[in-house]
């Protein structure tokens, strides 16, 4: 941690009025009004009985389950227990697999499409016939894998079309905004490995568009390079607009954010326009952990090791181990992991653009669930877990097996998360467009409001001014914008604030991170602690903060809001700032620590406090993550 | 005459003349012909060459139709063997393809009569809750931190809201007066609803009950104490019957068919007599599932090259119906 400097907390009362600035065109200032002021909520990524893997596990209910839900209605969920969402979710994107896209939920159907195919009446009759026994069912698998796709044309545009028609039948502008969407699933390049390389896909248009074209899968090809050009291709011909969010570079073997292209060669400048054009975001926490970073890579940060996937995805603890794919090096796992999480990956970004004249990992940040129950759930006291063997029940936090086949142990999912937006309006055109400028944040869960800007004008009064949005947006740039051409002598500001979860936990901590490439070309990180929560304490001279403390009581799983800060507001300047480095600036905030879903599962299903390992986790931090403002000489 | 007809028990026997007539001409059971004949009907061609023209867009050819027929006659003698050999007992999936049928069947049976004005009508009265445009609430309010003041923010909302109702004119920035708040501290046109998902539900409901153009409070919200001013209220209403009555409809059907349905099911349930075995609950688990196999390994990963060992699990009812290795199916 640094020396700060220039840091003013919300422990800073201003009680005299602020005089207003001059009047604009209109008395009304509504009228003029051009910037987002309103934060939508939503989940990018739900799977139905459309996705293979769901439907299998037992998941047969259609899209309209996920809607409804995400909407607010109370649901029956897979087990037949009515469920709820805690608050309506503003906005909802079913992102089921290409692969194999609705072949199981049809043949369970006996779809009439589906059986007027010579090779899907052939799989119908085997899937009819077929017993409880395991090697016939496997013989069935295989046949499915390799014939789905010759079920034929008409098959898979009625299975596209239904998806349309589903999100068009929920989509109602103003109040719950749908896409059509899906996921690309692709493994990676390494013949059974699994290097997660998913993308979810996601439309702007309506059916007139969306309907001509049919989900590019990984079967078509598992390059992430052919996927943009299919992209390219929607665009040109529809006139449409489309977007890719990759997920779980944390079980990526270190492919996600690799040096190199799926084939091995070195990314090139069309590489990186291609990437940065396609993929402005990254959904970096969700039920299969976390990747913002990891304790190898972060190692003086004190909150790196947060929901990180570590029985699967590589242990601290065992550096050998990294159980997704094969035994590491100890002195390789600081390499593989920079190429999995997104902290290390914007970093490697800037390396790159200096290289390349293009940053191929300029994205922002979102969370989102990955349920594959139907139901976006984030919540820890409201958990609806990851398939159905993750339902709530007494025994799934010590399954392995329930939220990645045998992966990892059940207790090791994460509660998270969703995608927060800044947007004019609830509207697939709004949200659409707030996507693309990056202007969004990711949350594990609490719906914490968290208003972001950076200029080189602002003064260290203007975000405690009661129009300092206003001031944000005229003199600088909100989250996931650019800053460059620095007046000589000065660093950049921001102005930083956050508001609770109105039903939730209080706030801890307000933290930028910053990551920069130095002359010498070698890349570094710094956490700069920018407001913190009074509660008797402060930021000392060299950057460092007592931790807040806990009121969690683990048994109970419950918490009190009598430390932290309903809000904290910040100004805050670079002080190590050189306008010849490439940077970039995120901010990080932290609830203060409350139970996980663990300890709300432990209560309600009585489970005796013996009979859980220590080594699960029971409390939580939650937090935010906005997407990053660089910083470009 | 007259009186004949309308005695119920005329009615009663003709029904049941007729029903016998009926089962008399479509059962033309004789088992040993059942058993070995099989007949295909001009309908039944008519019906092959109908699905075949569905699929390629054409007639078929006499050829065509003769393998048609060949099909179907093979389909039609395994079809009857299959069910003589009993394998329709004990298969799951023709169970549950008969119950969807049933189903399909009880959906069917519901036939909905045309509902009538003055049903719709009864029904709107009724149910005009659930059609109602909620109201929507334009105000400013005023934000007091309680992380701030501490136990004095009452008494400073307090102060602040008699002193800003006895002025004459209402301030500029009002807001000012309080402490700085992140969000807006104007809202326009607002729901109940939408004012909850802001600032807590409690909040929103309270909202509703606030006179006009005075500053009222201090009410408490998920971040602290307001006081709240509401500058216009678009009343609540029930839109008119007109503009619904489609919307009604619909849903009066809806609700009607559910009620048909689950009435079908209950007729076919007072046919049987339950008995249901003592439920007793799933005992505490044991302890060995408990402390994480933390060497367990990566197991059927699908699409993964296992050389680590074997699930650590049995899992008790898995639906693990469809899992294969090597697949394309992708996983996560």
């Amino acid at each position: 941690m640094k020396g700060l400097t220039g840091i003013w907390t919300v422990a800073v009362l201003l009680l005299a009025p602020t005089f207003l600035q001059a009047q604009q065109s209109s008395y009304s200032p509504e009228v003029d009004r051009s910037y987002p002021t309103n934060v939508y909520w939503g989940d990018t990524h739900v799977h139905t009985s459309n996705s293979p893997d769901a439907n299998s596990r037992g998941n047969q209910s259609s899209p309209s389950l996920a809607y409804r839900f995400a909407r607010g209605d109370v649901v029956g969920a897979l087990n037949g227990e009515p469920a709820r969402i805690r608050r309506p979710l503003d906005f909802l994107v079913v992102a089921d697999h290409a692969e194999q896209l609705g072949v199981m939920a049809s043949l369970q159907a006996g779809d009439q499409v589906l059986r007027q195919s010579e090779v899907g009446r052939r799989l119908y009759e085997t899937y009819r016939a077929l017993s409880d026994e395991p090697e016939a069912r496997r013989r069935f698998d295989r046949e499915r894998d390799l014939q789905w796709q010759e079920i034929g044309g008409a098959f898979h545009r009625s299975v596209w079309q239904r998806v349309i028609e589903m999100a068009e039948e929920f989509n109602d502008p103003g109040t719950f905004t749908t896409f059509s969407g899906y996921e690309w699933s692709s493994r990676g390049s390494e013949p059974g490995v699994f290097g997660n390389l998913h993308r979810v896909v996601i439309f702007k248009d309506g059916p007139e568009r969306t309907r001509t074209v049919l989900p590019f899968s990984s079967v078509d090809s598992i390059d992430p390079e052919d996927l943009w050009r299919y992209f390219a291709r929607y665009e040109e011909i529809t006139g449409g607009e489309v977007l890719a969010i990759p997920h779980n570079g944390n079980l990526s073997n270190g492919e996600m954010f690799a040096l190199t292209t799926l084939d091995g060669q070195p990314l090139t400048t069309e590489y990186a326009r291609a990437r940065s054009r396609w993929e402005p975001l990254y959904e970096v926490t969700q039920i299969k952990g976390d990747s913002e970073t990891h304790p190898v890579l972060s190692p003086t940060d004190e909150f790196a090791d947060f929901e990180a996937w570590n029985s699967w995805a590589g242990t601290t603890s065992d550096p050998t181990w990294h159980r997704c794919c094969q035994n590491w090096d100890p002195e390789a796992q600081p390499e593989l992991k920079k190429a999995e999480y997104a902290r290390s990956a914007l970093k490697r970004g800037l390396a790159l653009e200096e290289t390349l004249g293009g940053n191929p990992f300029k994205f922002g940040l979102i969370g989102s669930t990955d349920s594959h129950v139907s139901l976006a759930t984030a919540d820890n006291d409201n958990y609806w877990g990851k398939h159905i063997l993750a339902l709530p029940s007494a025994t799934r936090m010590l399954q392995s097996g329930s939220v990645l086949q045998a992966a990892a142990v059940g207790w090791e999912a994460a509660a998270a998360g969703y995608a927060a937006v800044w947007a004019e309006e609830n509207t697939r055109e709004s949200i659409f467009a707030a996507m693309r400028r990056k202007e969004v944040y990711a949350s594990t869960g609490p719906r914490m409001t968290v208003r972001f800007f950076g200029g080189w004008e602002y003064s260290s009064d203007d975000v405690y001014r009661p129009d300092f949005v206003r001031i944000g947006y005229s003199g600088g740039v909100p989250m996931g914008g650019d800053l460059s051409a620095a007046p000589a002598g000065s660093a950049p500001r921001f102005m930083i604030a956050a508001l609770k979860d109105p039903d939730g936990a209080t706030l801890d901590r307000v933290q930028v991170i910053k990551g920069w490439r130095d002359a010498s070309g070698e890349l570094h990180e710094e956490i700069y602690n920018v407001a913190v929560s009074d509660d008797g304490r402060r930021v000392r001279r060299d950057g460092s903060v007592d931790p807040v403390g806990s009121t969690v009581d683990v048994a109970d799983a419950s918490y009190t809001n009598t430390i932290g800060d309903a809000q904290l507001m910040a100004f805050w300047q670079d002080p190590d700032f050189d306008p010849e480095e490439r940077a970039f600036y995120y901010v990080r905030v932290l609830e203060i620590p409350t139970p996980r879903w663990t300890a709300y599962d432990a209560k309600y299903f009585g489970i005796d406090s013996d009979d859980i390992s220590d080594e699960v986790w029971m409390v939580s931090q939650e937090r935010g993550y906005t997407s990053p403002i660089w910083y470009t000489p | 005459m007259r009186l004949f007809f309308r005695d119920p028990l005329v009615h009663f026997l003709s029904i049941g003349v007729v029903l016998f007539a009926i089962f008399a001409i479509v059962d033309d059971s004789d088992p040993m012909e059942t058993d070995t004949r099989i007949v295909v009907t001009d309908a039944d061609v008519a019906w092959l060459s109908q699905s075949f023209a569905r699929q390629w867009n054409r007639q078929p050819s006499a050829t065509e139709l003769d393998h048609l027929i060949e099909e179907h006659i093979r389909e039609e003698v395994y079809f009857r063997e299959a069910l003589a050999l009993g394998l329709d007992i004990d298969d799951p999936i023709i169970r549950r393809r008969l119950v969807q049928k049933m189903q399909f069947l009880s959906e069917d049976l519901a036939v909905l009569d045309e509902l009538r004005d003055e049903e719709i009508r009864a029904y709107y009265e009724e149910h005009e809750d659930d059609y109602r445009v909620p109201p929507r609430l334009t105000f400013s309010h005023i934000y007091f931190s309680t992380d701030e003041r501490g136990e004095q923010a009452t008494r400073d909302a307090e102060r602040i809201r008699m002193a800003l109702n006895a002025l004459p004119q209402p301030p500029l920035r009002a807001p000012d007066r309080g402490d700085r708040f992140v969000l807006e501290y104007d809202y326009v046109s607002v729901t109940p609803e939408g004012i909850g998902r802001i600032f807590g539900p409690e909040f929103g409901a309270q909202l509703s009950e606030l006179g006009f153009s005075t500053w009222s409070g201090p009410i408490a919200s998920g971040f602290g104490l307001h006081l709240v001013r509401i500058d216009a209220r678009e009343e609540g209403y029930l839109p008119r019957f007109e503009d619904i009555r489609e919307r009604m409809r619909r849903d009066i059907d809806n609700d009607r068919r559910l009620t048909m349905n689950e009435d079908f099911f209950e007729t076919l349930r007072n046919r049987y007599t339950e008995e249901i075995a003592a439920v007793t609950a799933p005992p505490p688990q044991a302890s060995p599932l408990h402390k994480p196999a933390a060497n367990a390994g990566a197991g059927d990963i699908v699409g993964l090259a296992d050389s680590h060992g074997v699930p650590a699990n049995a899992q008790p009812g898995v639906v693990e119906l469809f899992q294969s290795t090597n697949s394309s199916a992708p996983e996560n």
